[in-house]
């Protein structure tokens, strides 16, 4: 491997290996991916060992793990699902950016929501305005000491478990600069949960549209200042998909391990299809893949845990991650062959897992435009 | 109630150790606690309850060594100490490593050493048993709370009562341990481990070496050769598998 | 000068195999059996037999679930030679030498799989798990050994003697047998598996007279116990049980991967089948393409 992990990475490492082992037997995952949901309680566990808050100071009630670390434990989760990493991850990452944009206060509220076991979820889509921001119409109108939202979000992760939510809304028709977030608990009335997507991949990750109406929020919910929404959403983006390419990573690492042990067993014209060369060129390309992905990840999760805003480089990882990402699941499923187009396999699942990786936390599309206008930045003459 | 844990780490993977024609190469990093170590450290914190205490010994060396004391501190042990100069999968001398081992926990309290039984380590407990002068109890797969114990044999159990102090040695089906948080890893990953020297007086050691046994490959076709039977008969005579 | 060292406690389940006997003393040419029981005088003619000089050291109130008091009566007998004292490697075996060798203060090295005896030293090797690595250990002097080996037992005249112990009626643990106890399947040395290969129910008798021969349990793969030629218990594989023999025969099986699962850690594998493209090959030590049925039939007359 060409990661060299610290002892207490190992530990951190091996200690979720021992729960995905335990808790997400293969027979499980089959059944909760065709059925298209996982069940509230197979989460228990994961609170139980602090995965839901693994990135989150002490001091809020989380483990404290580094970006990286942190990094390194959800990219092994995501070797058994990623639906369900995924799951965990957004609502630490919702959290982490109250604790960036809001006051202390609404940090602790946040956290304190959460560290019993609960889920959190970000909500910016709309189903006319996805990459672009811009666009964005639900409303947040502000009377009194309240703001009343009105609206409909679209595939709002974790929008159906969730207990507490940040939404974004439009407080001033100024564009992107028109857009404020709040905090806003569940159980807040006028908010009606629309119905679970029946998605391709990634089918233990909740996927809602989210219902607004009328639905009155405390001033003192306002994250950051009217007309901020927009910086609370990169900021949220940044860190979901830097943790979107780890959870990649672990896909891949799952293919490669499939892959691998099926080829050296598999035998064709009286040898192991490993032998032949054309295999051995898949796993070659895949295990160079993994590697790499997995040295650009590492790096972005080290400049995260510096304090950089990794704007160009957390995109650079996730395009160039999720992308490699399909390539590499494919050769999987073509490794098997024609045992690998069938569900007796986890190879397929992975394919349609992954493809999903290259749509959220912005598409594969809206990254590239992050990096060029980065770059173009970096040339432009003063 | 005082309590010692000495605990261990587990061949799982069998690249643990690779060959390279009559090379061994050893992956340390491919080893953690063993099952029956989880489970006699859970079982430890268990009896300890609030008043008692559960103290971490091993005799892993280096990065083994660290790494299964973490383990079994985020499960709940207070502190955690580390034998070094041995090693607790050699056979040779670990009568030798048990006698410094019980020199060392002799005046300080314990009415219970525990011990995870590990396939493939050298057993110490009957040692540090015979040494303490404590009662031993093996294999147990089963300790109630008024301490009915079992102990497992190939067909059967034995059943009694437990008497401290005691040596027990533990399997890994006793109690089924809870995973530690990811918390309490961390925690455990910051305490101070303590280590004493165990100034073993002696040369004798064993030696890991490749399994020179090697399988034979060899189908005899009975069509072709109508003495097949013969020959495989006199290849299991010569190759000892059949006497 | 060596001591193999067994129990035979009627009240109990748990008693060596002459195989292992016969394995041990192949290695030693000076071995001395030592047998504690509490019914000798049925044991005359079983070792009478078995070409290895016998002591049968007898008292009535003898039972294994002492073990305290066992390993002391042992120590006690042994402490002043200078010997190596080998027992079985079974968990009985284990738990007694264990508590002998603390007695004696000398090293017990378990679990050994390969002994070369040399002039000044007893070489043992005890393989490492899966892996392709041994631990080889060398002792010098007196100490505890116990073994995994094996041997066909050959019937040879041996000099048996019986001698008086004296133990005391304590109150031990008690012994409860395992509900499975009675499948000897699960704890055989060797055993001797049939698939649909024999064709039908009396391909069985052969194999089961082989069995006898080899001192083996008899195991089937799941169609061979669908359709009722063995009882279910019988079964290996994913479906039934798991075993790990040091010697699997393997007659009219394939080896697809849901039988296989169940018996390819076990130490030696013999297959025999009519298709030499069988999987069962790929595990094989020794094959022979060939009639399962006339291969059993020469083995019988054979062994």
């Amino acid at each position: 491997m060409a990661l060299q992990y610290t002892e207490q990475q190992r530990e951190y490492i091996h200690l979720a290996q021992e729960f995905g082992d335990k808790y997400l037997k293969p027979e499980l995952i089959s059944k909760w991916d065709k059925a298209g949901e996982c069940p509230k309680e197979a989460f228990n566990p994961a609170f139980d060992l602090g995965l839901h808050m693994l990135e989150i100071p002490k001091e809020y009630g989380g483990a404290g793990l580094s970006f990286e670390d942190s990094a390194l434990v959800f990219e092994k989760l995501a070797e058994y699902d990623a639906g369900y990493a995924l799951t965990l991850i957004t609502s630490f990452v919702a959290l982490r950016c109250v604790m960036i944009s809001g006051t202390p206060d609404q940090a602790r509220r946040f956290a304190d929501i959460l560290k019993p076991g609960k889920f959190a979820a970000f909500t910016l889509s709309e189903a006319d305005s996805g990459s672009d921001s811009g666009s964005l119409r639900d409303t947040a109108v502000r009377k009194g000491n309240e703001y009343i939202l009105n609206g409909e979000k679209a595939f709002a992760t974790n929008g159906g478990v969730a207990d507490v939510y940040i939404g974004v809304f439009r407080t001033s028709n100024n564009g992107n600069h028109g857009l404020s977030a709040f905090m806003i608990p569940r159980d807040t009335p006028g908010i009606y949960v629309g119905k679970h997507e029946d998605k391709m991949g990634l089918r233990l990750s909740n996927t809602v549209p989210l219902f607004f109406k009328d639905v009155h929020v405390p001033v003192e919910n306002l994250i950051g200042k009217e007309g901020k929404g927009i910086n609370i959403a990169l900021n949220s983006l940044n860190l979901s998909r830097a943790f979107v390419s780890t959870l990649t990573v672990g896909i891949m690492q799952r293919a490669l391990d499939e892959a691998g042990n099926y080829a050296v067993k598999r035998e064709q014209f009286g040898q192991p299809i490993a032998n032949f060369e054309s295999v051995q060129n898949m796993l070659a390309d895949m295990a160079t893949s993994v590697e790499t992905a997995r040295l650009l990840v590492n790096n972005t999760m080290k400049m995260m845990d510096k304090g950089s805003l990794v704007r160009k480089e957390g995109a650079m990882t996730k395009l160039f991650v999720t992308d490699v990402a399909q390539k590499v699941t494919s050769d999987a499923v073509q490794i098997f062959g024609g045992y690998g187009y069938t569900r007796i396999y986890p190879v397929e699942k992975l394919m349609r897992d992954v493809k999903g990786f290259q749509i959220l936390e912005g598409t594969n599309e809206i990254q590239r435009m992050t990096i060029a206008r980065e770059v173009a930045k970096e040339y432009a003459k003063e | 109630m005082k309590i010692a844990t000495i605990v261990k780490s587990e061949l799982t993977d069998p690249k643990t150790y690779t060959t390279h024609r009559t090379k061994v190469f050893y992956h340390p990093e491919k080893l953690f606690l063993s099952d029956s170590d989880k489970a006699a450290v859970e079982l430890a914190v268990k009896i300890a309850g609030n008043n008692g205490q559960v103290d971490l010994f091993t005799l892993e060396q280096g990065e083994v060594g660290v790494r299964v004391l973490h383990e079994a501190l985020a499960m709940g042990a207070a502190s955690a100490t580390e034998f070094v100069g041995s090693d607790p999968n050699d056979p040779a001398n670990a009568y030798l490593a048990a006698e410094k081992v019980s020199e060392y926990l002799k005046d300080q309290g314990y009415d219970l050493i525990l011990v995870g039984d590990v396939v493939g380590s050298a057993p110490i407990a009957a040692y540090l048993a015979e040494n303490l002068g404590f009662n031993l109890y093996e294999n147990v797969t089963r300790l109630s709370p008024n301490w009915e114990y079992e102990t497992e044999l190939d067909r059967g159990q034995l059943k009694g009562k437990v008497q401290t102090p005691a040596v027990l040695t533990v399997e890994a089906n006793a109690i089924e341990p809870e995973l530690p948080s990811f918390p309490a890893l961390e925690a455990a990953q910051k305490q101070t481990i303590k280590s004493v020297a165990l100034n073993l007086d002696t040369e004798e050691a064993s030696e890991v070496v490749v399994n020179q046994t090697q399988h034979p490959h060899v189908i005899w076709n009975l069509d072709e050769e109508p003495d097949a039977v013969e020959k495989l008969v006199a290849a299991l005579r010569q190759d000892g598998i059949m006497k | 000068m060596a001591y193999f060292i067994q129990f035979e406690d009627k009240s109990l389940g748990e008693n060596t195999s002459l195989a292992t006997l016969a394995g041990v003393k192949a290695n030693f040419s000076s071995l001395t059996n030592i047998v504690l029981t509490n019914h000798a005088s049925d044991l005359h003619d079983k070792y009478a037999n078995s070409g290895v000089k016998t002591v049968l050291y007898q008292d009535e109130n003898f039972t294994v679930r002492d073990l305290a008091q066992t390993a002391e009566f042992l120590f006690n007998l042994l402490k002043n030679s200078n010997d190596t004292y080998i027992f079985e490697d079974s968990k009985l075996g284990n738990l007694v030498a264990a508590r002998l060798a603390a007695k004696l203060a000398v090293p017990f090295i378990p679990s050994i799989s390969n002994i070369k005896v040399g002039p000044n030293s007893v070489s043992l090797s005890r393989e490492i798990d899966s892996t392709k690595v041994v631990r080889l250990s060398h002792l010098k002097g007196k100490g505890v050994i116990s073994v995994a080996i094996n041997g066909v037992v050959e019937k040879a005249k041996a000099e048996v003697s019986e001698k008086p112990m004296t133990i005391s009626a304590e109150e031990p643990a008690t012994y409860v047998e395992k509900r499975d106890a009675g499948n000897d399947l699960l704890f055989a040395k060797t055993v001797v598996a049939g698939g649909k290969g024999l064709q039908d129910a009396e391909g069985f008798k052969p194999l089961e007279q082989l069995a006898d021969k080899l001192d083996a349990s008899v195991g089937a793969t799941k169609a061979v116990t669908d359709v009722g030629w063995l009882p279910v218990s019988r079964m290996i594989g994913i479906s039934g049980v798991s075993v790990k023999p040091d010697i699997f025969y393997s007659f009219g099986i394939a080896g697809a991967v849901q039988h296989t699962t169940g018996m390819d850690q076990s130490k030696h594998i013999i297959a025999v089948n009519t298709d030499p493209t069988a999987p069962i090959f790929k595990l094989a030590d020794y094959g022979i393409v060939g009639d399962a049925n006339q291969v059993i039939d020469q083995l019988i007359n054979l062994v």
